[in-house]
């Protein structure tokens, strides 16, 4: 892997990860770590959810949860008792 | 030692075994169905959702076993289906190991779909890798080099599109050449803190007795708490040390032992598409994407959700309607042409056309509504709206240990628990599917209606007014909901206390949904039904057919017919003679009426009317009559029989229904004849509403008990019976004690 994009404040580093669930909408983050041993945990792995990975936040369901996340062009809803399972980094979107 | 029990017979040339595996979603069953054709049966691993299956297919003459197994994402053996799945790839199923494997990826979402072939690679079983969704992956702009992907594998790559059946006889080719010579799916080279933890878990498992395949190994380690380690004969504590051992020297070399097998196997699979799979500039845009804006938007995918379900839950309620009414009129017709045949015989006439026709007929009825719910829940799930369906309505059902995929079984239970208890074979989670299947039949199906507006148009109605007769249909219809949910919540999250169950949801892509397989879904819902349930109903059609006809002692005849000209006589001053006259010319009122009388009395006279009355004690708590106590109990193979047993309990006959005048008239005359409250009406408010809250609550059906038993177990249809008819009986007692109390005081 490639060094990590710049940060948007470099005098806060290193770098706050925040829980995927704090993720807002639209945002993309890279995966830093999965929290846990269940089998939640080992099942989120399975699914390509791993380290270094970059996920997207796309739908909310009515009440808030859960949140349907986009991980390498496949569509995948997480509650937010597994979601906050998952610590990210926040990748800067270089939006116009 | 297993071995030893069986008898040396000769050995059996068995056919070769060909296992279907792959991810959900990814077209497996279509092509088992391509494989196979119709000649499929659903093969019983009790507990498993999409059920596994088993079929035939012909090559060259020889006939080859096909096993569809259940989709699952990877070997992570914490759900019934993914268990299934390794106890047939070890051979611990009721099947020998197979002799191939066919593993189904979808080809626009290899990277994530390889991890399950990479994994069963482990098992060293021939494999066939078959790229299906073809067309999509290539419309994504991906370029798949067949030839690359098989040097790095060893295997054979078949791609296909198997909605349009392209690429299957490529696969049957394949499938000929792997049974001729096999050929193994490269496998990951672990690294060695892996290997030493394998040999370290493996060793151990030893001295306790039990030699471990290396794969056995494998799956102990990195998945301790699967459907291995239930079979080692060594205490929890044992095998948890073992593991932890073996977890302990993979963590040492810096790998998170729940990661490592993700970590490794994506490595590897990243390594293979790198070299085998090409992007073409960029991708092209999504479709489902734009769609799900819309159809997942927080305030319009709501509206249009509602929407969907409003046109399903309308079609099996309103469509099946003139279908049912059909049937009926069939099952009544048939009833008209035999019933004269056998006019010599009465009791093989009635067991025929009140016990063997009524009960066929009574289960064909069903079928409209299950056709038309499976076609729905096909289309909603070959299109993927099912999983969007399921997103949106998560948050509402999560609370009382349902999901999101509860919602569709639990509204078309308010159309029949039948097809709802059937549908809820689409949760994977077991805990979701138990409790979804046992809140089912509390929804007010269809079959209720007709006890309420009976009761509510007698006694509500007339009383006070229309605007309280539509409240207290619309209150029936929400009893059962309030009653169950709650009783959902505090078994799931105070008794048992077992933590909410992962949630974790793919959602598809969108698709056109495939005729075929749409229909198939349809047949196998309705054949399903018609011979597993439908027997079982039958069969209890006719034991309640001859508790309610035997044991018929011509002698009840007598005095009711004395009775009846007793009263006459009384009643309009004329003599015996002509009361006699008038009974004797069979199209005359009298004779009806005395037909009536004496069929209510061979009621009475029956062993379930004997019964009725003997139970009758426990049911005067709520209110019930002897008259009522009979009917509530015959109506237990079908709730709606109620209306016919009040008709000839009642001495109207059987041709009653819940809009006719006489009954209804017939019912607010009623008064207890002999007790406490004697001279005063049966049918007071507290009562009719105990016996409507009864209707609501209770289990009085056949069919759905045959059902759950179908679809869970016996244990579960007997807990769903006994419960529920307890609950109704508690529920009865409560509001008619508690009415009583009310009506006193104001």
């Amino acid at each position: 892997m490639t060094s990590s994009p710049p940060h948007p404040h470099p005098h806060l580093l290193p770098a706050p990860t925040l829980l995927l669930t704090e993720l807002q909408p639209g945002r993309t983050a890279r995966i830093v770590h999965i929290h846990g041993d269940g089998s939640t945990t080992t099942r989120l792995h399975a699914l390509g959810l791993l380290p270094e990975q970059t996920i997207r936040r796309q739908n909310t369901a009515p009440l808030g949860d859960p949140v349907a996340y986009d991980v390498e062009g496949q569509k995948i809803s997480l509650r937010f008792s597994e979601a906050k399972l998952v610590e990210v980094l926040l990748v800067e979107d270089f939006k116009p | 030692m297993i071995a030893a029990k069986r008898p040396t017979a000769p050995p059996i040339t068995r056919a070769p075994l060909i296992a279907l595996m792959g991810n959900p979603n990814t077209g497996k069953s279509t092509i088992f169905n391509r494989l196979t054709g119709m000649r499929q049966r659903i093969a019983n691993y009790p507990g498993i959702t999409t059920e596994a299956k088993a079929g035939k297919m012909s090559l060259d003459g020889q006939t080859l076993d096909v096993l569809d197994l259940p989709g699952t994402y990877s070997l992570t053996a914490s759900s019934p289906d993914e268990r299934v799945v390794i106890d047939v790839l070890l051979g611990h199923g009721r099947t020998e190991r197979p002799d191939l494997l066919v593993c189904i990826l979808d080809a626009s979402n290899l990277k994530r779909n390889l991890y399950l072939a990479s994994q069963l690679a482990e098992f060293e079983i021939p494999m066939i890798l078959v790229l299906n969704q073809w067309d999509i992956a290539q419309k994504r702009g991906q370029t798949i080099s067949l030839e690359r992907l098989e040097a790095q594998l060893g295997v054979p790559v078949v791609a296909t599109v198997a909605a349009k059946g392209a690429g299957i006889d490529k696969l049957t080719e394949q499938i000929r050449a792997m049974l001729e010579k096999p050929r193994f799916m490269r496998r990951l080279e672990w690294r060695d803190c892996v290997q030493q933890a394998v040999d370290l878990v493996a060793g151990e498992i030893r001295q306790l007795g039990v030699e471990l395949t290396r794969p056995e190994a494998l799956r102990l380690l990195f998945d301790g708490n699967g459907a291995l380690r239930q079979r080692l004969p060594a205490s929890e504590a044992q095998v948890r040390d073992i593991i932890q051992k073996g977890q302990a020297t993979v963590r040492s070399s810096g790998l998170n032992p729940c990661a490592a097998e993700a970590i490794l196997h994506y490595e590897h699979i990243g390594r293979i598409l790198g070299d085998a799979v090409e992007k073409n500039g960029p991708e092209e845009g999504r479709g489902s994407e734009s769609i799900d804006q819309l159809l997942l938007h927080r305030f319009w995918g709501s509206v249009i959700f509602v929407g969907i379900m409003w046109v399903v839950f309308q079609s099996v309620y309103a469509w099946a309607g003139p279908l049912m009414d059909f049937i009926d009129g069939l099952t009544a017709l048939a009833q008209d042409t035999v019933s004269p045949l056998l006019a010599g015989m009465p009791i093989l006439n009635s067991l025929i056309v009140d016990g063997i026709i009524a009960g066929a007929g009574g289960v064909v009825i069903f079928l409209p509504q299950i056709l038309i719910l499976f076609l729905f829940i096909a289309l909603l799930e070959d299109t993927g709206y099912m999983a969007r369906a399921a997103f949106l309505m998560d948050k509402l059902f999560g609370w009382c240990g349902l999901n999101g995929k509860s919602f569709v079984p639990l509204l078309s239970g308010y159309a029949c628990a039948i097809p709802g208890v059937m549908a809820a074979r689409s949760l994977e989670d077991p805990r979701a599917r138990i409790t979804t299947i046992m809140l089912v039949p509390f929804m007010s199906c269809s079959a209720r209606l007709p006890v309420y507006l009976l009761l509510i148009g007698a006694f509500i109605e007339p009383r006070y007014g229309t605007w309280a007769a539509g409240w207290a249909l619309f209150g029936m219809h929400v009893v059962g909901v309030a009653v169950s949910v709650p009783i959902a919540w505090l078994v799931n999250r105070v008794f048992t206390r077992a933590p909410a169950l992962p949630f974790i949801l793919e959602m598809p892509g969108y698709k056109t949904p495939n005729v075929r397989n749409v229909l198939l879904k349809m047949w196998e819902g309705g054949r399903e039904f018609l011979v597993r349930a439908g027997t079982v109903i039958l069969a209890f059609s006719i034991l309640i057919w001859a508790l309610l006809y035997f044991p018929r002692d011509p002698a009840v005849e007598e005095p009711v017919t004395a009775a009846l000209v007793a009263e006459q006589c009384a009643e309009g001053g004329i003599s015996r003679a002509e009361v006699e006259a008038a009974l004797a010319d069979e199209e005359s009122e009298l004779a009806a009426e005395l037909n009536n009388r004496i069929e209510g009395a061979y009621i009475e006279q029956s062993y379930l009317g004997r019964f009725g009355k003997a139970v009758q004690p426990a049911f005067a708590l709520a209110g019930f009559d002897w008259k009522t106590t009979v009917g509530v109990i015959s109506s237990f193979p079908a709730r709606e029989v109620i209306i016919a047993t009040l008709g000839i309990t009642y001495s109207l006959g059987a041709e009653v229904d819940e809009v006719s005048e006489g009954l209804r008239e017939r019912l607010a005359r009623e008064r207890w004849g002999s007790g406490p409250n004697e001279g005063q009406p049966v049918f007071t408010i507290p009562v009719v509403l105990a016996i409507m809250v009864f209707f609501a609550l209770c289990s009085q059906c056949g069919a759905t008990v045959a059902v759950i038993a179908r679809q869970l177990s016996w244990r579960w249809a007997i807990l769903s019976f006994t419960g529920m008819t307890a609950l109704a009986w508690l529920g009865a007692v409560l509001v008619y004690q508690a009415g009583t109390l009310l009506s006193r005081l104001l």
